[in-house]
């Protein structure tokens, strides 16, 4: 079997962000897969920005990081300057400009979700491209494709932080 | 190789590296827009599919936008240079506001101005890979206009991109005539957007259609059209054909 060390950390990934009556709920599964090697079987995909917004990464492992971590930064200085916490619109929007200025380069799916006092819980999908497209719920990652038809036909508008959760376990 | 943090100076986010941007391929696409004159103005209609590939991921993208109080852009394309464009567009009409001389940029002036950005990414060879359609009224005098991803503009009584260049188009050269009321614009987008849902296979039927006139820009509530599926073949499919293979 051709197990290739040498090929790009990707994630082979499945993430997921849902709105609910109250704020968002994100998932993601564990796996960092090298090839056909299992890189890492406990990863964090979900990753703190600020206090009230989160992302989830897919993609290759190392861009979506560095994302995140340039982001992190930006947004604590705008906190600072700002006096209050960042909104998740704003998150998002860095995380945009990162992503499409930088597309020819970076290949990572990103979902940001948080809460704000302004808007509330929100969810943005941020593609490969850099597109950005506010929605109810998200999923990314290669493992997503699987759960196109399942979210179709499960979403429904305020559910509870419950049903959210075990949505999103089940898938 | 560095990883280039934007720096916004007032005119538009630059990369610090010169050669890490050439030919680009698309993501998140969205498909035709069909756009007419019609008596009072300007019609548009599309759908609100964002494909990814051959996936139909996102449907619910407006692909249409008002720009000022006079315009409104339709794209096709690459919806995230389509953004992009909006919020160049956004710090024109900013500038054009701050001014305060009572003018305001109509849609002649952001045709053109939309010509040269695309053009000039062009031969920089880091196309904005859009399809754009400009349509607008003002002081009277309805313009329509389009946009490529080459810098090929021009204007038109009536606009279709994508595959609606090759399905829309013919219908709207004969059915299209001056004077249009509203009805029948209406009408006739709503049989070319038939058309392309039958046809193009990243259509979907959710679709909007904008009305640009002298007092405004209105981008109508998401709809679907009827369709018709009741051929003969159909009513009885295993007739004639008992048993499998």
């Amino acid at each position: 079997m051709d197990l290739n060390l040498d090929a790009p950390h990707s994630m082979g990934t499945t993430i997921i962000g849902v709105t609910y009556n109250g704020g968002v709920v994100l998932g993601a599964d564990s796996r960092t897969s090298t090839g056909m090697y299992v890189a890492n079987r406990a990863s964090d995909k979900i990753t703190q920005l600020t206090d009230n917004v989160y992302v989830c990464r897919s993609g290759s492992a190392a861009d979506s990081q560095v994302v995140s971590d340039y982001v992190r930064y930006f947004l604590h200085q705008h906190t600072i300057q700002l006096g209050q916490p960042a909104t998740v619109k704003v998150s998002a929007n860095l995380i945009r400009m990162l992503a499409y200025n930088n597309k020819n380069m970076l290949q990572t799916g990103l979902i940001v979700g948080g809460w704000d006092k302004y808007e509330g819980g929100k969810i943005y999908g941020i593609p490969l491209g850099g597109t950005v497209v506010e929605q109810p719920f998200a999923i990314g990652g290669s493992g997503s494709s699987y759960l196109y038809g399942f979210f179709d036909q499960a979403w429904k508008e305020n559910m509870t932080k419950e049903e959210a959760e075990v949505k999103i376990i089940y898938a | 190789m560095t990883f280039t943090i934007p720096i916004d100076n007032g005119d538009s986010v630059k990369n610090a590296e010169a050669d890490s941007q050439r030919t680009l391929y698309p993501y998140v696409t969205g498909t035709s827009i069909v756009a007419i004159k019609y008596k009072d103005g300007v019609l548009m209609a599309s759908d609100m599919g964002g494909s990814y590939g051959s996936t139909l991921r996102y449907k619910n993208i407006e692909r249409m936008k008002a720009i000022g109080k006079h315009s409104l852009l339709g794209a096709s394309g690459e919806i995230s240079d389509f953004q992009e464009i909006l919020r160049y567009l956004d710090e024109l009409v900013l500038n054009d506001n701050m001014w305060d001389d009572g003018n305001s940029l109509g849609p002649k002036e952001v045709h053109n101005y939309l010509t040269r950005v695309m053009y000039n990414r062009r031969n920089k060879f880091n196309p904005l890979w859009n399809t754009l359609v400009l349509g607008g009224v003002k002081n009277g005098e309805s313009y329509l206009g389009m946009v490529s991803m080459i810098g090929v503009s021009f204007e038109d009584n009536h606009v279709a991109t994508g595959f609606g260049n090759h399905l829309a188009r013919p219908i709207l050269r004969d059915e299209w005539h001056a004077d249009l009321s509203f009805e029948d614009g209406v009408k006739l987008l709503e049989k070319c957007m038939r058309v392309l849902l039958y046809r193009d296979r990243s259509a979907i039927n959710k679709l909007q259609i904008a009305k640009i006139t002298e007092e405004g820009v209105t981008v109508s509530q998401p709809y679907s059209l009827n369709t018709f599926w009741e051929f003969k073949a159909f009513h009885n499919p295993t007739a004639g054909a008992e048993g499998s293979w």
